[in-house]
C-alpha cells in the first residue's frame, strides 16, 4: 500500500487505549502508519491537529479524503523542488499550513519539498529529523 | 550497558509479581498483578494496567521485550512492553496488541493520558515475542519475533526515564493473557527501521532514512 501524508484533527479523550488521543484518521489507517502528536506535560495534545503518514489502499484513501477537516498533502517525492510542484497544488498546501501557524518565509522555490514537510513536522516537534518523511514517494 | 530480565519462575501469587531472581522488584502501578504457572498475569479484570520494573537502565535509549505466552480467548485483553517508564508517574511508551483493532499499535502514556503514535502488524499468535525500542534520537519502533513490525516514529514527549515495564488489559472472563521472559536493556548503536513497501521505495536522491 502507498503512503499518504495528511493533516488531520485530533480526536479522543486520552483516558484509555481505546479512547486515546489520536488522529481522526487513525482508525482507518493500515499497518505501518504513524502519527505526530506532541503532548503537554499533562498528556493533552499541544495542538489540535496531527501530522499523519498513513498506509492506505485506494478505498481507504478515498474514505479519508471524504472526512471533515482532513487535508492531504501533495504526493510528491521529498526531493522534488517546490518549483516543480504545480502552483495551485503547492499553494493549497501552503495555505493549509499557514492557517496552522507555520511560517514559510525561509523557503524558496528551489527548496526541496522535504523542507516544506519538515517545517510542518518540526513545528510540532523540533526533534523530528528533516528526513523523517523520506519514505513518502509519488 | 545494563540488562535486566525476569522469567517469572517463582511460586504462584495472585496478588504480587514479587521480585526477579536478579533481586529487583516489580511495582503494580495500577491493577492487580500476580504470578501463575511461572507467568505474569493480571488477577482482576481491568483495563490498561501497568507494572514497572524497579531497576534503572543506564540510558533512556533502550528496549523492552516480553513473550505473550498466551493471548486471551478471542484476542481480548492483551497489552505489551513499555519503555521510558517514569519512576514516579504513569508515563511511558508502549507497543501493544489492541483487541478492538486486532493490530499491534504504538502509544505513549503521559501522566495517565494515552496518545496513539502508530500502527504495526495485524497478525498475532501465542508465543509472540514483542519488543519496543526507543533510541537516543527519540525514535520508537516495534518488533514481533525479531522482525520489524512497525516503522520508527519520532516523538520526544517522554525523555530521561530509565525504567521499563509492561501493560496488560484483562477484559473478558475467559482465558486470561499471560506474559513471560521479560527483558529490558540499553541499546547499542543500531539503525532504526523503516518498512519500504511496493510503491513506497527509498528516495535515494534525498538519502535513505535508517
Amino acid at each position: 500500500m502507498p503512503l499518504y501524508a495528511y493533516i488531520a484533527p485530533i480526536i479522543g479523550d486520552g483516558k484509555s487505549v481505546d479512547t486515546a488521543y489520536r488522529s481522526s484518521i487513525a482508525d482507518l489507517a493500515g499497518n505501518n502508519s504513524r502519527f505526530y502528536i506532541p503532548s503537554n506535560v499533562d498528556g493533552t495534545p499541544k495542538f489540535g491537529w496531527s501530522f499523519a503518514v498513513v498506509n492506505a489502499t485506494a478505498d481507504v484513501h478515498n474514505a479519508i479524503q471524504a472526512m471533515t477537516n482532513v487535508t492531504q498533502l501533495p504526493k510528491y517525492s521529498p526531493s522534488t523542488l517546490l518549483k516543480d510542484i504545480p502552483t495551485n497544488i503547492r499553494a493549497a498546501a501552503q495555505n493549509k499550513m499557514t492557517a496552522l501557524g507555520i511560517n514559510y518565509s525561509s523557503l524558496t522555490l528551489n527548496n526541496p519539498y522535504r523542507d516544506m514537510l519538515a517545517l510542518a513536522t518540526q513545528f510540532l516537534d523540533s526533534k523530528i529529523p528533516k528526513n523523517e518523511l523520506d519514505d513518502l514517494t509519488t | 550497558m545494563t540488562t535486566i530480565t525476569d522469567n517469572f519462575n517463582r511460586a504462584d501469587n495472585p496478588l504480587s509479581l514479587g521480585s526477579s531472581s536478579e533481586g529487583w522488584s516489580w511495582t503494580a502501578v495500577d491493577g492487580t498483578w500476580g504470578i501463575s504457572s511461572n507467568n505474569a498475569i493480571q488477577s482482576v479484570i481491568s483495563l490498561n494496567e501497568t507494572a514497572r520494573a524497579e531497576s534503572d537502565l543506564t540510558t533512556d535509549a533502550h528496549y523492552t521485550q516480553l513473550t505473550i505466552t498466551r493471548f486471551a480467548s478471542d484476542n481480548i485483553g492483551v497489552g505489551g512492553p513499555c519503555t521510558r517508564f517514569s519512576a514516579s508517574a504513569k508515563t511511558f511508551y508502549t507497543y501493544l496488541w489492541r483487541r478492538s483493532s486486532t493490530q499491534y499499535q504504538l502509544f505513549k502514556c503521559v501522566a495517565n493520558t494515552f496518545t496513539q503514535l502508530g500502527t504495526g502488524g495485524s497478525t498475532n499468535a501465542d508465543g509472540d515475542v514483542i519488543r519496543l525500542s526507543s533510541n537516543s534520537s527519540n525514535q520508537h519502533a516495534g518488533y514481533r519475533n525479531g522482525a520489524v513490525n512497525m516503522s520508527a516514529v519520532t516523538d520526544s514527549s517522554i525523555t530521561g526515564n530509565l525504567r521499563t515495564g509492561m501493560v496488560m488489559n484483562r477484559v473478558g472472563v475467559g482465558t486470561q493473557p499471560t506474559y513471560d521472559n521479560f527483558v529490558a536493556a540499553d541499546l547499542g548503536l543500531m539503525p532504526f527501521p523503516r518498512i519500504w513497501t511496493t510503491g513506497n521505495m527509498p528516495d535515494l536522491t534525498g538519502g535513505m532514512r535508517m
